[in-house]
């Protein structure tokens, strides 16, 4: 069976066919027939989905409008920042791009030279040409430290093989696309001033105009950045770490470390960060830039492994995160609603495809219509959508309005579309999570080659 | 690169063909109106953009020469106002032979010159340098070092 699974789930269209028949055909049919012989139960499974959109349509509403307000940061930092960035590097990925990544960290960031240090984990399988050119860049280079992290075959691995490195009090985990605003070592700073321990910046795509899908995936990171994780840090006073872009305070990341077996080791980290007692928050006026991908395939390969990373992080955690005293009740509640519902969601949302089938199958019509709840439900849904639209547009950091008002539009518009695809990402991922299928695929980065093809079409 | 004093004065040559991006605006820390430029010299890619980049965090504008000849040049060049040289590697010549023809010609810029050891740093001093270096650079440092430089040349009495 777990054989079968795994042939199933080899390739974006297969995995995406599976979702259609198990989670959107089959429970259409298991729906039309209990609706024959039983009508109420089709009643009962309207409802049902109806009451996980209004669930989920109210906590984006409340998110949204939180993030809405100004609210005025802690003051400046007393002290000037004493900063290690980490960038974590997979070299023949990521070779095009990662002398950039460093000149732009030593050239832009707010920070004293003799308070910065700037360390390159990196692994590659093979010896590059680059490494001379690292080597000599650590030579010459006062700040810079490259660091060869043999055996390595993950991002954490190179992370912890850094740790001992470190000398900054805040260490910054960087992407080797990232590139950080030069003011947010000291927007940063000021939280870890204030008692935090872990801040979360903003993640902004800085090659949003290339295609249509970076331009996608740049208003989706306006929401998720801008909005969401905003929004509810507000909230809750807790937030998550996304894996780059994130400034730890370094004492707090040697005792946490990265736990290579996670997907997402990230998040992971976040969250037993939590469990020890230590505070996270988001601020997205700490901003760093980076890439989208261009195409569909790696988009597919990157959320499939971010979502089921999510999902591991949910089954190890879910249970302990309700019992840590460190949480009070709304923080509780947003963890819950962060990795259980965040792991449930997809599978009602697809579900309302299938009732809607049923709906045919059982010649009703399309009850959404007519039944005054799934109305309301559908109807909330929709102006929950345009207000988060509204609130992503009003608070977008300057690439974001870059895109373009007529995206922002375009996006709310296909956002039905793009939100069925990344919930069939999120339901291949409990499948392959079912399947014990965690290998993944590395997130490829545009080389100079297709930056400047991009370039050329735009 | 090409030359910032290109984008600041289109009727002038460029400096230098190379690698990296124009900066029309300087960036970093202290990042306000251009106050001066700095001639880099340096052939080798790593390093002109460590030092280029350690001009442009201190707010100064960069220009790029990767040969001596290039160099000279530019500092002949009545259109172009170089107040600072820092001198890193030469294709064409030594940095001493450099420094010791830049010092006499040009006796209110500042030279700040790279040295790869005490013996190379005792003969650029000798040579008219006002301050050497080594490696490693940092780039707040060598910020520093260039505009003391700029200051002892500007002093009465502070020319070698």
């Amino acid at each position: 069976m777990t054989q079968l699974l795994r042939y199933f789930l080899r390739s974006p269209a297969r995995s995406l066919a599976t979702v259609i028949v198990l989670f959107v055909l089959a429970p259409a049919m298991v729906m039309a027939a209990t609706g024959v012989l039983v009508p109420p139960v089709l009643r009962g499974w309207h409802w049902l989905i109806a009451t996980s959109f209004l669930i989920t349509s109210l906590a984006i509403a409340i998110e949204a409008l939180a993030a809405a307000r100004r609210v005025h940061a802690p003051l400046r930092p007393v002290t000037p920042p004493s900063l290690s960035v980490l960038v974590a590097a997979y070299l023949p990925n990521e070779q095009d791009i990662i002398i950039e990544t460093l000149r732009h960290v030593l050239r832009t960031l707010r920070v004293p030279s003799h308070r910065l240090q700037i360390v390159l984990a990196y692994n590659s399988p093979t010896a590059l040409d680059l490494e001379e050119v690292l080597r000599q860049i650590g030579e010459t280079s006062a700040q810079i430290l490259p660091l060869k992290v043999h055996g390595s075959r993950s991002k954490a691995e190179n992370i912890v093989a850094a740790l001992p490195s470190l000398t900054g009090e805040m260490t910054v985990l960087l992407d080797a696309d990232h590139h950080p605003a030069g003011d947010a070592p000291a927007r940063a700073w000021r939280w870890l001033e204030q008692g935090y321990d872990i801040v979360q910046g903003r993640c902004v795509v800085r090659n949003g105009a290339d295609s249509t899908l970076t331009r996608l995936v740049a208003i989706e990171f306006e929401q998720m950045y801008g909005v969401s994780h905003q929004g509810r840090s507000m909230l809750a006073d807790t937030a998550i770490f996304g894996g780059t872009n994130g400034w730890w305070r370094t004492s707090v990341l040697r005792k946490i470390g990265m736990d290579r077996r996670m997907l997402t080791e990230d998040i992971e980290s976040a969250v037993r960060s939590i469990r020890a007692g230590h505070r996270l928050v988001h601020d997205r006026s700490v901003i760093s830039t980076e890439l989208a991908t261009h195409t569909w395939r790696p988009w597919w390969n990157q959320r499939l492994r971010w979502a089921q990373g999510w999902l591991q992080v949910a089954l190890r955690h879910q249970g302990a995160l309700r019992r840590t005293p460190h949480l009070d009740k709304r923080q509780r509640l947003y963890w819950w609603y962060m990795l259980t519902w965040g792991a449930l969601f997809p599978i009602f949302a697809t579900a309302a495809l299938s009732v809607l089938i049923a709906d045919l199958a059982a010649g009703d019509g399309v009850k959404a219509l007519t039944d005054p709840y799934l109305v309301l439900a559908t109807g909330a849904t929709l102006v929950v959508q345009v207000l988060l639209t509204h609130v992503t547009w009003r608070v977008a950091s300057p690439a974001g309005r870059a895109v373009g008002r007529r995206w922002h539009v375009f996006y709310l518009l296909l956002s039905p579309l793009y939100v069925m695809l990344k919930n069939a990402v999120a339901i291949t991922a409990l499948l392959r999570e079912v399947a014990a299928l965690d290998e993944w695929v590395v997130t490829a980065r545009p080389t100079a080659r297709t930056q400047v093809a991009a370039q050329a079409r735009a | 690169m090409t030359s910032s004093i290109q984008d600041a004065r289109p009727s002038t040559r460029r400096a230098a063909p190379g690698a990296a991006r124009p900066h029309a605006r300087p960036v970093g820390p202290g990042a306000g109106p251009i106050t001066a430029r700095t001639l880099v010299v340096e052939d080798d890619q790593t390093r002109q953009w460590l030092l280029t980049d350690a001009v442009l965090r201190t707010g100064d504008e960069a220009a790029l020469a990767d040969s001596g000849a290039r160099a000279l040049e530019i500092l002949q060049d009545d259109e172009v106002d170089v107040p600072a040289v820092l001198v890193g590697g030469l294709p064409d010549g030594t940095r001493r032979g450099f420094v010791s023809w830049a010092r006499p010609r040009f006796p209110e810029l500042a030279i700040v010159a790279l040295a790869d050891d005490v013996g190379e740093a005792t003969a650029l001093y000798n040579a008219g340098a006002d301050i050497v270096t080594t490696p490693p650079i940092d780039p707040d440092l060598l910020g520093a070092k260039l505009a003391a430089a700029r200051r002892r040349t500007r002093t009465p009495g502070g020319l070698p």
